[in-house]
């Protein structure tokens, strides 16, 4: 198995806040890797930085010092305007809150991020369908997101992530509102998104349970990886479902 | 991103608030509406001024007693300087076509054992062609009647109707402050002219009015000329001059005790009055666009906070700072040209209603929208909401992505 070239890579990346002229460091000096099509774990409990790392890894924010080379490029050399042409089309985020805007159609939010894209209106529909259809919610299309149920919510979210196609979908503890059925759906859907649509998934979570559907997982203390390891005995979600 | 998209998804989202939309869009229907009925009333007033000033035909010229720096004094309180020698002398120059002396009085008037108010206007026989009136029976006293001071008298059309009604009113005998006045005709119907409705008039010769009244002094004389407006003022001010023996050979119009004046001073002076009433007007209901901008802003710096989530997952899935900030402008300026839309044609709606109210009381008001202001005021509201709306919108822009998702 050769391997792949990595699509996120960081060398000792710290970040700390400011506030009030009170610097509050949170990520201490982080290195690693991700080959391109990975389902990667980031794990550690509340506070440990998991979320910062994300969001700086999405584009949502930027690191204090270090490096971060996304697709080969540095990140730190991004215009603001850069960085959000960045978080539409090299990117999808899946939220533990969903974000759906309320009283709009299933088909409305998946489009949402079209708006933001140089995508024809004539292909925006044919693109929101094909998404929907991807996380078994054709039969919703036309619903109002808030006659959802919360696992059919947070697919619609799915759609909506990988309506552009970005090599990179991030989860943040995506099942972190749902019940154990609907979290596994949820669960199978990322999984098959990455290995049967080729995405690189990367799975923010404070669950083993859950980080252990990815093949790889890092986990974070307080600001510094305690571990970075292969999953050894990898869950998949559609035999945990078949249980149920 | 595609304006239409923008349009689109601004009016997506004022349609998920739709009673609070509504509610913010009122101060600004509020506001347009009542700069609309005030430019339609304020113009309207306007017309029916001019045309009413208008309808004495703007080729005749008015000699008043008092000078041009008496203008704004009370005519009560001017000192009365036009005689009967006046008249004579105006009379005899060549190029004067039709002239009248005049003298006016309110005063009852009673006949046939009916007593009524009228406008009693002692005058010379041109008075037909100054006026444009013209008696449907009997006929206008004549000069003769003029210089022997006759008691004659043409009743206008409501007087006549009032005390005779389907009888015969020539040859009956009026009484006018207790002096018997032999009715020799009636004018035909002519509604209101330069304020003055003429069918509450009675014509009697200046000089019995002189007499009745016990007066010595002309309330104004009117002159039509064969010159020019300009070329007759002149002259006839130097016939007055004269005849008043005032030596005023540096034009000084402050010396003289008379004043020559022409329906244009007569519209000029009365635009200038309706243009600053309008103004007035219109800053009053400006006030309240000021309101309803102040409104918007307060509501859309709610909407901002309450929409943090939303902006941050917008911000998420690839919206540019500019982008943020157009879809709250875009909002601000959809809500407020809605209002201005709806303003404008409940505006239009309401004067419409008022001035045919107006003139079922005072004939003549006519209705008209001004294109030009509605226009107006539809930029106007576009502006405020680009103004008021911009500090939310660019709150809303700048927000940070990350603390934007985070926000509960």
């Amino acid at each position: 198995m050769s391997t792949p070239r990595p699509i996120v890579r960081i060398q000792d990346l710290t970040k700390s806040y400011e506030n009030d002229g009170v610097s509050t460091p949170v990520l201490h000096g982080i290195n690693f890797e991700i080959p391109e099509g990975q389902f990667i774990s980031i794990m550690g409990p509340s506070g440990s930085g998991k979320s910062t790392l994300m969001q700086i890894l999405g584009f949502l924010d930027v690191l204090s010092t270090g490096a971060y080379f996304f697709e080969g490029r540095d990140v730190s050399s991004l215009t603001e305007d850069e960085l959000a042409r960045a978080r539409g089309e090299k990117v999808g985020f899946i939220f533990q809150a969903f974000n759906l805007l309320p009283k709009t159609s299933v088909l409305e939010n998946v489009k949402l991020p079209l708006l933001y894209s140089d995508v024809p209106l004539s292909k925006r529909n044919k693109m929101a369908q094909e998404a929907i259809d991807i996380v078994g919610l054709s039969h919703r299309t036309h619903n109002l997101s808030n006659q959802l149920s919360g696992g059919e919510r947070q697919r619609v979210a799915i759609a909506r992530a990988l309506i552009r196609r970005p090599p990179v979908i991030f989860a943040d503890e995506p099942t972190g509102n749902l019940d154990s059925k609907s979290g596994a759906q949820v669960m199978k859907i990322l999984q098959d998104l990455n290995i049967e649509h080729k995405h690189t998934v990367i799975l923010v979570t404070h669950e083993t349970y859950t980080s252990e559907h990815a093949e790889r997982i890092i986990r974070l203390k307080d600001g510094l990886i305690q571990s970075d390891e292969r999953v050894k005995q990898r869950r998949f979600a559609s035999q945990e479902e078949l249980k149920k | 991103m595609f304006v239409s998209d923008l349009l689109r998804s601004s009016s997506e989202s004022l349609l998920r608030t739709k009673s609070r939309s509504f509610l913010t869009m009122i101060g600004i229907v509020i506001g347009i509406m009542s700069v609309i009925m005030m430019l339609s009333i304020g113009q309207a007033a306007q017309r029916y001024i001019l045309s009413q000033i208008s309808a004495l035909g703007s080729d005749v010229v008015f000699v008043n007693n008092g000078s041009k720096a008496q203008k704004d004094i009370p005519t009560l309180f001017v000192k009365p300087t036009l005689i009967e020698r006046d008249i004579k002398k105006i009379a005899q120059q060549p190029w004067v076509k039709a002239y009248a002396g005049r003298v006016n009085q309110a005063d009852a008037i009673s006949g046939e054992g009916i007593q009524l108010s009228a406008q009693i206007v002692g005058t010379s026989p041109d008075e037909q062609v100054l006026s444009d009136i013209r008696p449907s029976k009997g006929s206008f006293f004549s000069q003769a009647s003029v210089d022997g001071r006759a008691r004659e008298a043409v009743l206008g059309y409501e007087i006549a109707d009032k005390l005779y009604g389907f009888n015969e009113p020539i040859g009956k005998t009026i009484k006018i402050n207790d002096v018997s006045f032999r009715v020799i005709g009636v004018i035909e119907k002519e509604g209101t002219k330069n304020f003055q409705n003429l069918d509450r008039q009675v014509y009697i010769p200046y000089t019995a009015a002189l007499d009745t009244f016990n007066k010595q002094n002309l309330t104004a004389i009117q002159v039509k000329t064969s010159l020019t407006i300009n070329e007759a003022k002149l002259r006839l001010t130097e016939v007055l001059r004269d005849s008043h023996n005032i030596d005023n050979p540096l034009n000084d119009e402050a010396k003289d005790d008379f004043s020559v004046t022409t329906q244009e001073d007569a519209v000029e002076s009365a635009s200038q009055i309706t243009q600053i009433l309008q103004i007035l007007l219109i800053s009053i209901a400006a006030i309240s666009l000021l309101v309803g901008g102040i409104g918007i802003m307060n509501i859309m710096y709610v909407s901002v906070t309450e929409r943090i989530r939303e902006i941050g997952l917008r911000k998420s899935i690839g919206a540019r700072e500019q982008d943020i900030l157009n879809q709250f402008l875009i909002e601000a300026v959809v809500q407020t040209t809605l209002g201005g839309i709806i303003g404008s044609i409940l505006g239009i709606a309401i004067s419409w209603v008022l001035i045919q109210v107006i003139n079922s009381f005072q004939p003549g008001w006519t209705f008209a929208v001004s294109w030009p202001s509605v226009a107006l005021s539809l930029g106007v509201s576009g502006a405020i909401g680009l103004i008021f709306g911009y500090f939310p919108a660019r709150k809303a822009a700048r927000l940070h992505p990350m603390e934007a998702l985070r926000f509960e």
